[in-house]
């Protein structure tokens, strides 16, 4: 019973434990594990560390390609200080490594209630989600 | 269950990192000199040991199943802290039986007494991928000729395909949080990526962050403004019904299928200890709770109902008390009796058994010096032995 305090005698509740049901002899290892594009991705991780400073660009909406990369524009677009225009189709984006001036593989995040309009004319809504700290247990 | 000295491989750390284990350094205070990933210890088991553990965990599974049932059929959702506008879907979701792929149990288990659930972390348990993947390939480098109780990528494959036949058609968007900067969630979510493309299942990668909603269609969509289906997140679920987006969530539930299932939240809730403890008391894998109050217990540590990593806990002992930081206990604690974990050569490991689906699927084990399993905690591999 460990070393825990002593268990009270009181008749138990089902379900009680069974012997395993399960067939003798098997092996309970994977026979094999096969790891694809999580290698590539974890030493990129690994190599970035955790205390880098994370670069927000100004991006065009419009200027996304099919490559994933957006064309930076001028911080003054997305900088709500300087800039006394529409808001829509541009917005910060954070990370990502650049190619010329073009910036891949980041990620958009905030400002809560952004509202950025697309080029189809809908209106999506983005950053509902977030501006917490880990969340696996 | 013994703790054994083991000499590390050459060059583990490039390996562990080439394998998935991307955050071993960041994901642990930096003043540690132990690291993360400790493969100079590990812990083996017999197979009759694996083989009670197993059946023990199985059976806690379906304890915690029927727990689901009975908060949904009494309304108690208040106990755990449930928004009253959340409750009709956790109930519809369970009674359409949505799909659910994994959970990780802690437990405490010391070699000789039956193991005892510590908690349920159904909605987003880590660890993951040190254990269906690092310590996999280590037992495979070291010990190549034992067993190891871990499944888990294979069941994962097989879970996959299942929640597949249930889902609608069309991509799985996996999903996380940027906002941790260890990468550790991001490795994971690409993990169970990784899997479910293993069953054949296109997958996309998005941050919770960058996740829209349209207005036109009542529904998520990506950034390239694809409807969102079937998502997959490491993301807990009280989180987001509570962000700007949480009523959204539940507006568009009854299109989507979410791995884990909304009906989870009753799960990954500490208040499901002490229901537990009602419905079955007495029942030996089981630790004496109470909601709300330590009722007769002398001994015992104070959960927060929504906590995470051993944060904002309470150990009060006749001889004393101590605690942890942190800021959760909003929605209430849980009284568990306090059981110390076991000592092995100073160090105190809990065990977490995964399930898949509805089967125990393996093992992962950390290690701590202190009574509370947090996030200064190492993992350790094991193996089965052959005697």
């Amino acid at each position: 019973m460990g070393t825990g305090p002593t268990e009270r005698e009181i008749p138990i509740s089902r379900p009680v434990p069974t012997v395993s049901r399960k067939p003798p002899g098997r092996r309970m290892s994977s026979t094999k594990v096969r790891i694809g594009m999580i290698s590539a991705l974890s030493l990129t991780v690994a190599a970035c560390g955790s205390n880098d400073d994370v670069t927000a660009y100004c991006v065009d909406q419009n200027s996304y390609q099919a490559d994933g990369s957006y064309q930076v524009i001028d911080d003054d677009y997305c900088d709500d200080d300087n800039y006394h225009g529409s808001h829509g189709g541009y917005f910060w984006y954070y990370g990502g490594s650049h190619r010329g001036s073009r910036i891949y593989k980041g990620t958009t995040v905030k400002p809560k209630n952004a509202h950025i309009t697309t080029t189809s004319g809908k209106t999506v809504q983005r950053g509902g989600f977030g501006s917490r700290s880990s969340s696996g247990g | 269950m013994r703790r054994e000295k083991s000499t590390p491989r050459a060059g583990w750390e490039q390996k562990i990192e080439a394998q998935g284990l991307a955050y071993h350094r960041t994901s642990h205070p930096e003043h540690l000199t132990r690291p993360y990933w400790d493969e100079s210890v590990h812990y083996t088991f017999t197979m009759d040991e694996v083989l009670a553990i197993e059946a023990d965990v199985e059976t806690l599974h379906q304890m915690c199943l029927e727990a689901v049932e009975h908060v949904i059929t009494t309304g108690r959702y208040q106990d755990f802290g449930v928004p009253p506008w959340v409750a009709p879907s956790i109930e519809a979701s369970w009674r359409r039986r949505d799909p659910h792929l994994f959970g990780r149990f802690d437990l405490r288990y010391d070699g000789t007494g039956p193991a005892k659930m510590l908690e349920y972390n159904a909605d987003t348990p880590t660890s993951l991928v040190e254990t269906s993947i690092i310590q996999w390939y280590w037992k495979e480098d070291v010990y190549p000729d034992d067993d190891q109780w871990n499944s888990l990528h294979e069941r994962l494959v097989e879970g996959w395909r299942h929640v597949a036949a249930r889902a609608p058609s069309g991509p799985v968007h996996f999903t996380w949080t940027n906002e941790d900067e260890s990468g550790e969630e991001v490795m994971t979510i690409a993990y169970l990526q990784e899997t479910a493309g293993q069953a054949g299942l296109d997958g996309l990668a998005i941050a919770v962050e960058d996740i829209g909603w349209h207005y036109g269609l009542n529904r998520f969509v990506d950034l390239d403004e694809r409807v969102m289906s079937t998502v997959c997140k490491l993301y807990p679920w009280e989180w987001a019904v509570a962000d700007l987006f949480g009523k959204n969530v539940i507006d568009a539930l009854p299109t989507m299928t979410w791995v884990e299932p909304i009906w989870k939240m009753l799960l990954s809730n500490k208040a499901l200890l002490a229901v537990l403890w009602e419905l079955y008391p007495n029942h030996p894998n089981l630790l004496p709770a109470y909601l709300r109050t330590p009722g007769p217990l002398l001994s015992y540590i104070q959960k927060p109902l929504l906590g995470r990593e051993g944060a904002s806990m309470q150990i009060v002992t006749p001889s004393g008390t101590q605690a942890t930081h942190g800021q959760y206990g909003a929605e209430g604690f849980v009284y568990q009796e306090f059981w110390p974990l076991p000592e092995f050569d100073g160090q105190r490991p809990v065990l977490g058994a995964w399930m898949v689906e509805d089967e125990a699927a393996g093992l992962g084990i950390r290690e701590t010096t202190g009574l509370i399993t947090d996030d200064t905690s190492s993992f350790v591999p094991h193996r089965i032995v052959t005697t």
